[in-house]
C-alpha cells in the first residue's frame, strides 16, 4: 500500500517536471496577422521546438495591446501601431513596448467580379467608403446603389483604412460593419453591387476583384510585393510585433525565426510582403 | 423469525442543530443568494450607466467648446450638396432608364455634367477645409490631455502623493486664442464655400430653364420637387451661415435633458472616430424593434397555431410527434442557428426573392444577404419553443367545464374552440408571447452575425419593405464593441446604458407578463 503510494507520488513528479519543461507562448492580437500568417508561422516553429507550445487568439489589434498591458500575453499581434494613449496606460502599469515590424500588409479595394468598373481613382475611394457617392453610376460604374462592406470597431484595419484611404473622415452610416476578412470577401462575392477592403493575403476568393487605383498624378498602381516596397501602393501599412520590453526566452526564439529566412518566406506565402529580403 | 433490523436514529442532535434545520437553511439561503445576485447586478448596471449623462454632457460641451460645431456648420453646405448630387443621379438615372434609346436630350446630360462637376467642386471645398478640421482636432486633443491630467493629479492628491502630483504638468487650453485662431480660419474660408453657392444657383437657373421645356415628360413629380426645394434650402444655407457661426457661443453650457436627448433620440452612433464620437440610441433600437416584430409575426401564428391544434385537434400520435421536436427546438445552439443564417438562409431568400412570380412583394428582389428578414426567421425559430410550450400550457388549463359545457349546449369544436376556449386562454397565450419577445430581444449571435450590422435609421417610409433593410441591434451592438472599449471611458459607459435600456426593456416585458398570468390563473 505504502509503496503504490510511494511510485504514484514519483511518477507525480517527474510528469509534472515534463510538463513544466514545455513552455507556452501565449499570443494575442490582429485577425489579420492571426487568422492565417501567425498559425502557419507557429507551425513551422514548432516542428523544430518541441517544447514550446502556443495559444493564439486573434480578436483585433485593440484586445491584443489592451491584453499586452493586463500582462495577459507575451506577445501582441498588431496591424496598427500604438496609439499615445495606450503607451500612457502602458507606462502607468510598467509595462514598456518594445515594436518589431514583421510584415508589410497591403489593403486591396474589392469588388465584385461582374462590376463593369475596372479601376478607381484615389478621391473616389474615399468618396465612395464616407458615403459622398451612393449610387455607382455617379463614377461611370452601372446603376446601382453602392454596398460597402466594412470591418467593426474593434479592427485595426478599421481605423488603418480610415487614416490611409479616407483622410479620416468616418465611414458612411449605410456602411455594414463586419467581423472578419473573409466574411467581407464572401459579401462582396456575393453582391454585384458591393464594395469593401480586405488584406492582400484574402484576395484570392472566387468573386471578388482587386481595383488597381489611379493616383492623382495619373499613375495606375496594382498591389504587388514590389509596389509595396517602393511605397507606390497607397494603402500599405507594417505590420507589428508587441512585446513588454526587448522580448525574452521564448517569445525571443520565436521572434528570431519569424524575422529569418524561412520565417519571412512564410510571411509572403500567407500572403503578405515580408519585412527583411532574403535573396 | 428474523433480527429486526436497526437503524440509527438519523436525527443527530448537537443541543439544537437537526439536519432537517440544514436543509431548510441551505435552501432558504440559496433562495436569498439568488435574489442578492439579481439585485447586484441591477446596481452594477445602474451604477455603470449612470455615470454615463454627466460624462456624455462635458464630451458634447467640449464639442462646442473646441469648435467642432461650429467647423460641422461651416461645412454643412457641403455635406447638404453631396445629398442634392445623389438625389439628382437617382431622378436622372430613373429618367434614362424609362425613356431608354430616345433618352438623347443634350441638355439634360449636359446638366447632369454640370452636377457632377459641382460635386468636384465640393471635393475640393471639403480639401480646403483642412486647415480648420486639424486645428480643432489639435485642440480637442489638447483639451483631452490637459483634463486627463487633472483627473490624475486629483486622484494623486486624495491618495496623498503631493509630490508625484506636483509633478505632474498641465498645459490648459486657452480656448479664447483657440477660437479666435478658428474664427479666423472660417472667414478665411468664407470664399469657398461662396463658390460653391454660385455655381449651385448657376445649376438652378439651368435646372429651371430645362424644367421650363421638359416638365411635363418628367415622372416622380414629388422627388423633383423635393430636390428643387432642397436646393433652395442649400443657396439660403450658404448665405445664411456666416451669420450664425458669427453668433455661437463656443463657451455656452450644454444642458443635461440635452445631452439625455443626444442619447435617447440621437440619430447616429460612431465610435472611434477622428472627429467626433456620437452616441445616439435610435437606429439600434429600432432596428432591435424591427428584427424583434419580424419575429414575433413569424413565431406567434406558427407557435399558437400549433399550440392549438396539438393541444385540441391533434390525435395521440401526432402529439408525440410534434410536440417533443418542436421542444427540440429550444436546445440547438444560436450560434448554430446564425452559421446557419449566414451560410443558408441567407444567400437562399436572396435566389429566392430574384423570382419574378415574387416581385410583386414589396422589397423584393432583396439586396442585401443580410437583413431584418435572415435574422428574423432565425429569432422566430429560436422563439418558437417558448411560445408554444406556454400556449399549450395555457390551453390545456382551461377547466374541462368550459369544454364539456360548451359541446352538451350542441356547439361543434370548432366552435367551442374558437368562442370559449381561446377567450379564456387568451391572457395566458399573450403572457407566452411576451415571454417569446423577451427571448428575442436578448439575442445576441444570431442577430450579430445575420442581421447586417448596418447603423442607420432604417427607411420606414418604404413599408413593408424596410425588412430587407440590413440593421444593427442593441445586443449586436454590445456584443461587437465591448471586446476594445477601454474602460471607465465614455463609450464603455454608453454601451453599460445600452445594457440599460435593455434591461428596462426585459423588466417591462417580463412584469407585463407576470400580471397576465396571475389575472389568468386566478
Amino acid at each position: 500500500m505504502l509503496l503504490a503510494r510511494i511510485l504514484i507520488l514519483i511518477s507525480m513528479v517527474i510528469w509534472a517536471q515534463e510538463t513544466s519543461a514545455r513552455q507556452n507562448l501565449v499570443i494575442k492580437g490582429s485577425d489579420t496577422l492571426g487568422a492565417k500568417m501567425v498559425p502557419l508561422l507557429a507551425e513551422a516553429f514548432k516542428s523544430n521546438r518541441k517544447d514550446i507550445s502556443f495559444e493564439i487568439a486573434a480578436e483585433g489589434s485593440t484586445s491584443g495591446i489592451a491584453a499586452l498591458i493586463d500582462k495577459t500575453c507575451d506577445l501582441a499581434m498588431s496591424s496598427r501601431s500604438v496609439k499615445p494613449q495606450e503607451e500612457s496606460v502602458a507606462l502607468r502599469r510598467g509595462v514598456v513596448f518594445h515594436e518589431i515590424i514583421v510584415a508589410f500588409d497591403a489593403l486591396c479595394v474589392i469588388v465584385n467580379e461582374k462590376n463593369p468598373l475596372y479601376e478607381l481613382k484615389l478621391k473616389d475611394v474615399e468618396r465612395i467608403f464616407s458615403g459622398d457617392i451612393r449610387d455607382w453610376s455617379l463614377i461611370g460604374g452601372g446603376v446601382g446603389r453602392i454596398s460597402i462592406y466594412t470591418r467593426n470597431t474593434s479592427s485595426g484595419t478599421y481605423q488603418d483604412w480610415k487614416e490611409l484611404a479616407m483622410r479620416k473622415r468616418d465611414y458612411a452610416r449605410f456602411s455594414q460593419k463586419l467581423a472578419g476578412n473573409e466574411q467581407i470577401a464572401a459579401e462582396v462575392a456575393n453582391n454585384p453591387r458591393g464594395i469593401g477592403y480586405v488584406g492582400m493575403a484574402y484576395v484570392n476568393l472566387g468573386g471578388i476583384r482587386v481595383m488597381p487605383i489611379i493616383k492623382p498624378d495619373g499613375m495606375r498602381v496594382t498591389p504587388s510585393i514590389e509596389s509595396i516596397q517602393s511605397g507606390a501602393w497607397p494603402y500599405a501599412r507594417p505590420t507589428y510585433f508587441y512585446t513588454n520590453g526587448p522580448p525574452m526566452g521564448a517569445a525571443k526564439d520565436f521572434i528570431d525565426f519569424v524575422l529569418g529566412p524561412i520565417g519571412q518566406r512564410i510571411v509572403q506565402l500567407a500572403g503578405f510582403v515580408p519585412a527583411i529580403q532574403f535573396n | 423469525m428474523a433480527e429486526p433490523q436497526k437503524f440509527p436514529m438519523s436525527v443527530k442532535r448537537l443541543g439544537w442543530w437537526t439536519w432537517d434545520k440544514a436543509i431548510y437553511y441551505f435552501c432558504k439561503g440559496n433562495a436569498t443568494m439568488a435574489i442578492i445576485i439579481v439585485a447586484l447586478i441591477t446596481i452594477f448596471l445602474w451604477r455603470e450607466g449612470m455615470d454615463f449623462f454627466p460624462e456624455h454632457r462635458r464630451h458634447l460641451e467640449l464639442y462646442r467648446a473646441t469648435g467642432g460645431e461650429l467647423v460641422d456648420r461651416t461645412l454643412q453646405p457641403l455635406d447638404d450638396g453631396q445629398r442634392l448630387i445623389n438625389m439628382w443621379n437617382t431622378l436622372y438615372q430613373d429618367y434614362k432608364r424609362r425613356h431608354g434609346k430616345e433618352s438623347k436630350d443634350l441638355d439634360f446630360d449636359r446638366l447632369h455634367e454640370a452636377w457632377l462637376q459641382w460635386g468636384d467642386l465640393i471635393y475640393e471645398a471639403r480639401l480646403k477645409a483642412e486647415p480648420m478640421v486639424q486645428h480643432v482636432m489639435a485642440v480637442r486633443e489638447q483639451a483631452k490631455v490637459a483634463e486627463d491630467r487633472a483627473k490624475r493629479r486629483a486622484v494623486l492628491l486624495k491618495m496623498g502623493d503631493a509630490l508625484e502630483a506636483d509633478k505632474i504638468k498641465i498645459n490648459p487650453v486657452d480656448f479664447h486664442s483657440e477660437e479666435k485662431k478658428l474664427r479666423d480660419l472660417v472667414r478665411a474660408y468664407e470664399p469657398v464655400i461662396e463658390e460653391v453657392r454660385r455655381e449651385l444657383e448657376l445649376l438652378q437657373h439651368a435646372q429651371e430653364r430645362f424644367f421650363a421645356r421638359k416638365g411635363k415628360d418628367l415622372d416622380h413629380r414629388a422627388q423633383w420637387n423635393k430636390l428643387t426645394k432642397g436646393i433652395e434650402e442649400t443657396l439660403r444655407m450658404c448665405v445664411v451661415w456666416p451669420v450664425e457661426v458669427e453668433r455661437m457661443d463656443l463657451n455656452s453650457k450644454v444642458g443635461f435633458w440635452k445631452a439625455f436627448w443626444a442619447f435617447i433620440l440621437g440619430r447616429d452612433w460612431v465610435t472611434q472616430s477622428f472627429w467626433m464620437d456620437w452616441y445616439g440610441l435610435l437606429p439600434i433600437f429600432i432596428g432591435s424593434a424591427l428584427v424583434c416584430a419580424m419575429a414575433l409575426i413569424l413565431a406567434v401564428p406558427l407557435g399558437v397555431g400549433a399550440a392549438i391544434y396539438v393541444n385540441q385537434f391533434a390525435t395521440k400520435w401526432e402529439r408525440h410527434l410534434i410536440k417533443p421536436s418542436l421542444e427540440f427546438i429550444a436546445a440547438i445552439p444560436s450560434v448554430v442557428l446564425g452559421f446557419f443564417g449566414i451560410a443558408v438562409l441567407g444567400e437562399s431568400l436572396r435566389d429566392l426573392s430574384q423570382w419574378d412570380l415574387l416581385s410583386w412583394i414589396p422589397g423584393f428582389p432583396i439586396m442585401e444577404r443580410l437583413n431584418v428578414l435572415t435574422a428574423g426567421c432565425l429569432l422566430a425559430f429560436m422563439a418558437l419553443p417558448t411560445i408554444f410550450s406556454l400556449a399549450e400550457d395555457a390551453i390545456e388549463n382551461v377547466p374541462r367545464a368550459y369544454k364539456e359545457g360548451s359541446l352538451s349546449l350542441g356547439a361543434t369544436k370548432m366552435q367551442t374552440v374558437c368562442r370559449i376556449i381561446l377567450p379564456t386562454a387568451l391572457s395566458g397565450i399573450i403572457a407566452a408571447v411576451l415571454l417569446g419577445m423577451g427571448r428575442v430581444i436578448g439575442e445576441t449571435m444570431v442577430v450579430l452575425l445575420c442581421a447586417g450590422n448596418r447603423i442607420e435609421l432604417p427607411e420606414l417610409m418604404t413599408g413593408v419593405a424596410v425588412l430587407t433593410q440590413p440593421v444593427h441591434t442593441m445586443t449586436g451592438l454590445i456584443a461587437q464593441e465591448m471586446p476594445e472599449v477601454v474602460r471607465g471611458s465614455l463609450q464603455y459607459r454608453a454601451l453599460f446604458m445600452i445594457g440599460v435600456v435593455l434591461f428596462l426593456i426585459a423588466l417591462a416585458i417580463n412584469y407585463a407578463a407576470q400580471r397576465l398570468l396571475r389575472k389568468f390563473q386566478s
